[in-house]
């Protein structure tokens, strides 16, 4: 039955191209709106990523990464108290305004942390080496940025007013954007403090290694009992951050329901097309049934027809996703295409095509044979 | 075909023998009769021309002889096989094992071409692809098609197409061939192929019946049943054939 379906499919190239471009524009739909989703996660949530830790302390109240109060100087001591605690890092990451050559004022979050065992911070650099931002009031300005801070493009060395003061570009990095859009600024922890006007030893957050994982119940007991502090684990406050953005502003909503609308779209073109094939051939697979075949057999008419329309359009929606991702690379946008979001995306596609073959298999199941003598 | 089924039937035994089969379309009020008790039994070796007005009822008694629609009341075997106690998978495969059709319009796919309508059916009814191109190859030249093998039926011409649809009828070697107005939009000329091909496909194992308004056809036949009004009012064994 498979030549039969797929020789039926082809013979009828419009119909066959329009259920292709139906399921295609579905995939690709399905696979880049997920792709930002993840996307959006993941910038919302990527500079606690890559600081790493197995806990976070900050300031009780703290919902995300983004609005968060300085921690006072002796945290850290209360912090590295602790039993257990391997090693306490200071991160900053804070609000800040800069002054732009012409004149005008912008907002910029500026973050400062001790990077994790093997790994840099800022990371993904075009220009300079993590050791240049040791120099004196240094910043890292990512690439996407530079022309937001009317910065040169060859931007390493160029001056920059933050915060009233002078600081210059020592690297300049590359796709690291935060979720708002808001241009990041990385520097070395004692250059942030003293840009920002911090006290030594002042932080936002403090990253906690522990020894032993095992720990954490006691380690966020301890620092608990504190009035002023709290401790999450790490990757729940990734979540609570990232929830924050990309379900709390709307936008997974947006996502989803744009998605969604990519899904219906081509449950109807494929719907159609398989039905307007199947009504086409309604004689030849009634002569079929006549001769034996059963309504698995017939069915399989159905069901090669839209096996063949998932996979070809899936693989087309996917190409057509890839490109895209690069496209938007260049407005700053993510769209993450791994082996999740790939086989959710697919698996969405295979389900639709099953859905839209509901009805035609219906169809061929009950057929009457007998309309052959009519 | 199961094993079930072809040990059940007799070789000796009549390939249709329908009685007093009844069929009322409708219910109450709107119940229209369209057979009135019919009894019919045809042996191997005949080709039954089964002719009559439109309304007679010719049309349901075959789709009722093929198992393709029960009658209303009446017994009905076919090949030794008692087809109206049969479910609608045991009717599918006796139809598969025993029975060639072939209908006015040849109802062949437009995608596939002569070759593959053929072998595309046999490989449905089980067998091998293998086996089932050779045999393919074989009947189409039969029929005089050797050169059109490759052709789909857009590029043959009606009688050409008409001849696909009784190699693909004939190539899974059937015991009993259903044919309904197969001439009907042929010339003169094409109806006698086709009807020469039927006719060479009765032998004393096997038998044919065809619904039919050509009177030019019946000189192939052995047998000639007359329907009206849901009746068989004449049934007239023919002593001169067509040779085949």
């Amino acid at each position: 039955m498979i030549r039969i379906a797929l020789s039926s499919l082809f013979f009828e190239r419009g119909k066959l191209l329009a259920a292709l471009a139906g399921v295609a524009f579905a995939a690709n739909l399905v696979l880049v709106q997920a792709g930002l989703f993840f996307g959006f996660q993941q910038a919302s949530t990527s500079v606690i990523s890559r600081v790493g830790g197995d806990l976070w302390v900050m300031a009780r109240g703290t919902q995300l990464v983004d609005f968060a109060d300085t921690l006072s100087p002796g945290v850290g001591d209360v912090v590295r108290a602790q039993p257990c605690v391997e090693r306490a890092r200071p991160v900053i990451f804070s609000w800040a305004s800069i002054r732009k050559p012409s004149g005008g004022i912008d907002n910029v979050q500026l973050i400062a942390a001790e990077a994790a065992d093997g790994r840099a911070l800022p990371w993904s650099l075009e220009a300079g080496l993590p050791s240049d931002l040791r120099a004196p009031m240094r910043v890292a300005v990512d690439a996407a940025d530079l022309e937001r801070l009317e910065l040169p493009a060859q931007a390493v060395g160029a001056p920059l007013e933050l915060q009233d003061r002078t600081v210059h570009v020592g690297v300049v990095t590359h796709g690291i954007r935060s979720f708002t859009v808001v241009p990041y600024l990385f520097a070395e922890p004692r250059e942030a403090r003293r840009i920002l006007g911090l006290a030594e030893g002042q932080a936002t957050f403090w990253a906690v290694d522990l020894a032993d994982p095992a720990c954490a119940p006691a380690v966020i007991a301890g620092i608990n009992r504190h009035p002023d502090l709290v401790v999450r684990p790490r990757a729940e406050f990734e979540k609570m951050t990232s929830h924050y953005w990309v379900i709390g502003s709307g936008a997974g909503a947006t996502l989803a329901f744009a998605a969604l609308l990519g899904l219906i779209v081509g449950l109807v073109v494929v719907g159609q097309t398989l039905y307007s094939l199947t009504e086409g051939r309604s004689r030849e697979l009634a002569t079929l049934k006549a001769m034996g075949a059963s309504g698995g057999e017939l069915a399989a008419f159905v069901i090669w027809q839209a096996g063949f329309l998932a996979a070809v359009g899936s693989a087309v929606g996917l190409l057509w996703a890839a490109g895209l991702k690069l496209a938007v690379l260049a407005l700053g946008l993510t769209v993450v295409l791994d082996a999740t979001v790939i086989g959710a995306g697919v698996g969405a596609i295979v389900a639709m095509c099953a859905l839209a073959s509901l009805a035609s298999v219906r169809k061929v199941i009950k057929l009457d044979a007998a309309r052959v003598f009519k | 075909m199961s094993a079930a089924l072809a040990t059940a039937i007799e070789p000796s035994a009549p390939v249709i023998d329908a009685d007093r089969v009844r069929m009322t379309y409708g219910h109450g009020a709107l119940a229209t009769p369209v057979l009135h008790d019919v009894s019919l039994r045809i042996r191997p070796g005949q080709l039954v021309l089964l002719t009559g007005p439109s309304g007679s009822g010719k049309t349901t008694l075959v789709s009722i002889l093929a198992g393709l629609l029960r009658p209303t009341a009446g017994v009905v075997d076919v090949c030794g096989a008692r087809i109206t106690a049969m479910s609608e998978g045991e009717l599918a495969r006796l139809r598969r094992a025993h029975i060639g059709f072939v209908f006015q319009a040849d109802n062949l796919f437009p995608a596939l071409t002569a070759l593959a309508n053929v072998v595309e059916v046999l490989c449905l009814r089980g067998l091998p692809r293998a086996v089932a191109i050779p045999r393919a190859r074989t009947i189409l030249g039969r029929v005089g098609l050797a050169d059109r093998l490759g052709h789909r039926p857009g590029e043959l011409s009606g009688g050409q197409r008409q001849r696909v649809a009784v190699a693909r009828a004939l190539a899974s070697r059937p015991d009993l061939l259903i044919g309904d107005e197969i001439t009907s939009a042929l010339d003169g000329a094409t109806a006698v192929e086709i009807m020469t091909l039927v006719r060479g496909f009765v032998t004393p194992t096997t038998a044919a019946v065809i619904v039919t308004h050509d009177h030019r056809l019946h000189r192939f036949a052995d047998r000639i049943i007359a329907m009206e009004d849901g009746r068989i009012v004449a049934d007239t064994t023919v002593d001169c054939q067509e040779p085949s």
